[in-house]
């Protein structure tokens, strides 16, 4: 239990300052744009809003058509389009980062040596450095949720505390499900770049998938396959509930990533 | 199974590994005895770090065994690892971490303790409080000495350990394994600095393309060198009147006369003493001298890297 505590710490210390800066960062827009929401809200013409806009063009960026009806801008579509589709992005491509540096930074860098010539097992070595980088992504989420709730204050707008925390702590698997991807490429590859790149393009298509699943009817069966889907955080927002089979897929894909990663990792040559 | 006092501290037989079609080493026999310091020569790119790193199971062999310390190197790994504290040649270290907090780390993660730690951050003069990224080269160097041996290892193993250190920190690092030596621990001592093998260890392994060409005693090596004697005479000596077993003349210009000497030197030193000597130059013999004879024009052939 030490080992496994003293690498989780370790891999924090790591990443030590893009969390304090990704989570004040993620924490101070999060403020900032719930605290803007109210001026936002009421000086904005929602019918010349969604009038201006291409209806594909409103869904592709989260803000579909039929929820902007009223006089005001939803708080649930504000805060989807303004917030949690860019900063999903941003948490995702920081899991791709994190999870393809990993395994294969170590190796590249030299540092996997010293580490593995220590009597700790493999798997439990994979395990722990994972497990530093989902206490990364959820301090990163609960940076952003007090953000948000600090933001709250500031407005007149009545939300689920709740469903704000769920959408963050899912943006954060959000996350961890593409580091878990990135993971099993840093084993496989062990280059840092080279699975970069594959893990862009995964997600550059993954992100596709989404957008146009959400433009064309036609295409609306991509949407499932890619993991941007299963992060809806209006509709969090607005019921205040999680989606089970979303969070059960975000997991699933996480575990299976680290389950293969490990049974690749326990069996790879460390060559440089 | 094994036990961790097992007289054969490390042994390999027909270990042989290929990364792909590029050979690393090809049946690599090894016995290292307990308590001896085992010398494992080669060029770059022999094998020397392929053989080590089956040994820690940071790579897996293609065939063959390996046992460390009466252990299945790749079975019981976490044992082994457990019983043995390796210095690789060119370590790294996270930087954001200080000396300190890098020695926990390795600690922590082995759940070991750490009984030598002080007293070898004094000996080699090292303040462990800094920040790895502020250390020179020969300071991680150093550290990586701390780390490898902070445990109090029961097998030491060294990956050309002293390269980046200098001089004065080399003889204590020396002095340091002799110690270690003494305690009955054994050390198996990888590198192409054939000086310093020579000083430390019992015994030789040479190691070329893979394969391992000898393995005797330092005595011994010495013993089949050929070492080069100019002898000058206060006249003219004929070579005929030199000939002695294991002496070969190469050349006799007037009173100069240049021979290779092979195995004692009792009956040669008998035969000169029945002329009169002005002047005697003698080549120390050095293992560099065997090990160049062993290698000559061949070193810059190794195209694989047994570093790898």
């Amino acid at each position: 239990m030490t080992a496994t505590l003293s690498l989780v710490g370790a891999t924090l210390r790591g990443r030590c300052s893009v969390m304090f800066w990704f989570g004040l960062g993620g924490a101070a827009l999060a403020l900032l744009i719930v605290a803007l929401y109210d001026t936002v809200s009421q000086g904005l013409d929602m019918q010349q809003y969604v009038d201006a806009m291409p209806e594909e063009l409103l869904a592709a960026f989260g803000t579909p058509a039929e929820g902007l009806t009223g006089d005001t801008f939803p708080f649930d579509i504000y805060m989807s389009s303004q917030f949690f589709l860019w900063f999903a992005l941003a948490v995702a491509v920081w899991g791709l980062i994190a999870g393809c540096g990993l395994i294969a930074g170590e190796v590249e860098n030299g540092t996997m040596d010293m580490m593995l010539a220590q009597p700790v097992r493999r798997e439990r070595y994979i395990l722990a450095r994972f497990t530093g980088v989902l206490a990364v992504l959820l301090v990163i989420g609960l940076a952003c949720w007090a953000g948000l709730l600090v933001g709250l204050t500031l407005t007149e707008v009545e939300t689920s505390i709740l469903g704000l925390l769920i959408a963050c702590l899912q943006m954060a698997l959000l996350g961890l499900a593409v580091a878990g991807v990135a993971l099993v490429l840093s084993v496989w590859t062990l280059g840092t770049r080279r699975s970069q790149m594959v893990m862009v393009g995964l997600l550059l298509a993954q992100y596709v998938m989404d957008l146009v699943s959400k433009i064309s009817a036609d295409l609306e069966w991509l949407g499932p396959l890619s993991l941007f889907h299963y992060f809806d955080s209006a509709k969090i927002v607005r019921t205040g509930s999680a989606d089970g089979v979303a969070i059960v897929v975000l997991v699933g894909v996480a575990l299976i990533g680290v389950v293969a990663a490990t049974m690749l990792f326990a069996r790879r040559d460390m060559a440089r | 199974m094994g036990s961790m006092g097992a007289e054969t501290a490390i042994r390999t037989e027909g270990l042989t590994k290929f990364y792909g079609e590029a050979r690393g080493i090809v049946d690599v026999d090894l016995a290292v005895r307990s308590g001896e310091i085992f010398g494992f020569l080669g060029p770059n790119g022999a094998g020397k770090s392929t053989t080590i790193r089956i040994l820690l199971d940071l790579i897996r062999p293609t065939s063959g065994k390996a046992s460390v310390m009466g252990l299945d190197a790749q079975a019981e790994t976490v044992a082994v690892r457990g019983a043995v504290g390796y210095l690789p040649g060119e370590a790294s270290f996270y930087d954001e971490l200080g000396g300190d907090a890098f020695l926990d780390l390795l600690a922590r993660v082995g759940n070991r303790q750490a009984p030598r730690r002080a007293e070898l951050l004094e000996r080699l003069e090292l303040d462990a409080s800094r920040k790895i990224a502020r250390y020179s080269r020969g300071m991680k160097q150093k550290l990586a000495m701390v780390a490898a041996l902070q445990h109090d290892p029961e097998l030491l193993i060294l990956d050309e350990p002293t390269s980046g250190l200098d001089p004065l920190v080399q003889q204590e690092f020396y002095a340091i394994l002799r110690e270690f030596s003494e305690r009955g621990r054994t050390v198996f001592f990888s590198s192409h600095v054939l000086s310093e093998v020579e000083r430390l260890c019992d015994r030789v392994a040479v190691i070329r393309e893979g394969r391992i060409v000898t393995v005797d005693e330092i005595a011994a090596l010495r013993e089949k060198m050929v070492r080069r004697l100019v002898v000058t005479f206060a006249e003219p000596v004929a070579a005929g009147r030199l000939e002695v077993p294991g002496v070969t003349v190469v050349s006799a210009e007037g009173e100069r006369v240049a021979m290779d000497v092979t195995g004692g030197l009792d009956g040669l030193i008998k035969r000169l003493a029945q002329f009169e000597i002005v002047d005697m130059e003698f080549d120390r013999p050095s293992l560099e001298q065997t090990f160049l004879e062993m290698y000559t024009g061949e070193e810059g052939e190794d195209g694989d890297d047994g570093d790898a």
